[in-house]
């Protein structure tokens, strides 16, 4: 999602945002008053997961939903050429599987712990009935769904309109300013990514990924160890990623 | 009146689908009038009750990326009534649209009224959004020709209308407007109907096509 600089400011560390009672911006629970939170934080069971671990895999019925108290999944689509493709990342405060309890099919993606996670897993009857029983939590639902559509949409239009280069910038801020940690030189990703993941996310070739790293890197916006990506001039990088820069 | 068969209107309960209609004002749109522009600030909802309409976003250099087409029953513009963030594409009229137009307000307190339609509206946000889903996954791991596939049986679902030989998709579509919709080239969707037609699985005429053979384009479209 762009066009939303600041974002950042909510993805500062977890301990202090949960210790006030604030949720990440566009997380379904910071769509909740504060009543119905905490309502749907007390129901269902507390699940914790090891990275890798599945929580909700690709075709299986709609039994639950998740909500995610803390840590991050990754959201993964295997497509019938048996190729894994990385469509999404989300953390705390994102509901997961409620749209196959909603409508009854299949799941269509497999979510998997990004690192030691923590949700509260919703049977299905558990949550239609508190939706049923919150009105307010109902449109929260919409609402978080309506988000990941926008997100989709706007990837897809990045696609279809963008350079891969743009893409690959764009990718980059966005994860920054929704799942981003401070270090010491600017920001990182709080989930370590590897290169095949974030072409997917862009929709590039993983060579193309590659080359548009390294020339981000020249351009000394970020820098790169390990599996760590460091973005050190993020509104540097935003100003790559801007679509609308183009605009005549 | 006729709603597309997976509509959201198509799934209210009478009752509630009254209430809907009774909160919105009716405006009718001509051919190539824009209903909501990408990026305003305006936050109501538009009912279509009959024509045909496009979805489109990203008008820059690159060019413009086709994401939906929307018929009579379905919804426009919920998003913004929703979240109240800026609109996230622009909605043009195919042909000539008559709409119910229903402010955020209105919006808001029919669904906290009617908690089924609610849920209905939830329902159809989240089949939009399984769509865009699929046809990015698509994007990635399939041939143009099966991604045209799945295009054509989706508006054949949607805005199909049975005739002697086929189905026919109601919506007036330009071939330029179809590749934008699968996301490939053009010349490469020419020559993908090309062989279609030649197969005699559809039939395209002017801003029209026909599936012929449903089955045999299924097969092709693959699960």
């Amino acid at each position: 999602m762009s066009g939303n600089p600041g974002r950042h400011r909510d993805a500062t560390g977890t301990a202090l945002n949960a210790a006030d009672g604030t949720w990440p911006e566009h997380s379904l629970l910071s769509g909740l008053r504060r009543r119905d939170s905490e309502a749907l934080l007390n129901l269902g069971t507390e699940v914790s997961y090891r990275a890798r671990q599945v929580v909700i895999r690709q075709g299986d019925g709609h039994g639950h939903a998740v909500l995610v108290v803390s840590g991050h999944v990754k959201v993964v689509v295997t497509s019938e050429f048996g190729r894994d493709l990385l469509v999404a990342v989300r953390g705390r405060g994102d509901l997961l599987g409620e749209m196959g309890v909603l409508e009854g099919e299949p799941r269509v993606a497999t979510v998997v712990a990004a690192g030691n996670t923590t949700a509260r897993v919703f049977k299905a009857v558990e949550l239609t009935e508190f939706v049923t029983r919150h009105n307010d939590a109902a449109l929260a639902v919409a609402r978080s769904i309506s988000d990941r559509l926008r997100e989709l949409q706007s990837r897809w239009v990045d696609l279809i309109v963008c350079p891969a280069h743009t893409r690959v910038a764009r990718v980059l801020t966005d994860l920054v300013d929704q799942h981003g940690e401070r270090t010491p030189d600017g920001w990182t990703p709080a989930i370590p990514l590897n290169q095949s993941e974030l072409a997917d996310l862009a929709g590039t070739a993983l060579s193309t990924t590659e080359k548009a790293l390294r020339q981000l890197q020249r351009a000394h916006l970020l820098r790169r160890s390990a599996r760590r990506i460091v973005v050190t001039d993020l509104e540097g990088l935003r100003r790559e990623g801007d679509r609308d820069a183009r605009r005549p | 009146m006729w709603w597309g068969t997976k509509s959201l209107m198509a799934t209210l309960p009478v009752a509630d689908a009254a209430a809907l209609l009774d909160a919105g004002v009716p405006r009718e749109f001509n051919p190539g009038d824009v209903l909501v522009h990408e990026g305003e600030h305006t936050d109501h909802v538009l009912l279509v009750l009959f024509g045909y309409a496009k979805v489109t976003a990203g008008d820059v250099d690159g060019g413009v990326a086709l994401l939906a087409i929307r018929g009579s029953g379905d919804l426009i513009g919920e998003l913004a009534a929703l979240d109240g963030e800026p609109r996230s594409a622009t909605v043009v009229a195919v042909n000539r649209v008559r709409a119910a137009v229903i402010s955020r307000g209105r919006f808001h307190d029919f669904l906290l009224r009617h908690p089924v339609a609610a849920e209905a509206v939830t329902r159809s946000v989240a089949a939009k959004l399984r769509w865009a889903n699929r046809r990015r996954v698509d994007f990635s791991g399939c041939t143009v020709k099966v991604r045209i596939a799945r295009v054509l049986l989706d508006l054949a679902a949607n805005f199909g209308r049975p005739t002697s030989d086929g189905v026919h998709i109601a919506v007036p579509l330009t071939q330029p407007e179809l590749a934008a919709l699968v996301g490939a080239a053009e010349p490469t969707v020419h020559k993908v109907l090309a062989d279609l037609r030649k197969r005699a699985l559809v039939r395209t005429g002017y801003r029209a096509v026909t599936v012929l053979e449903h089955t045999a384009l299924r097969a092709l479209a693959g699960p």
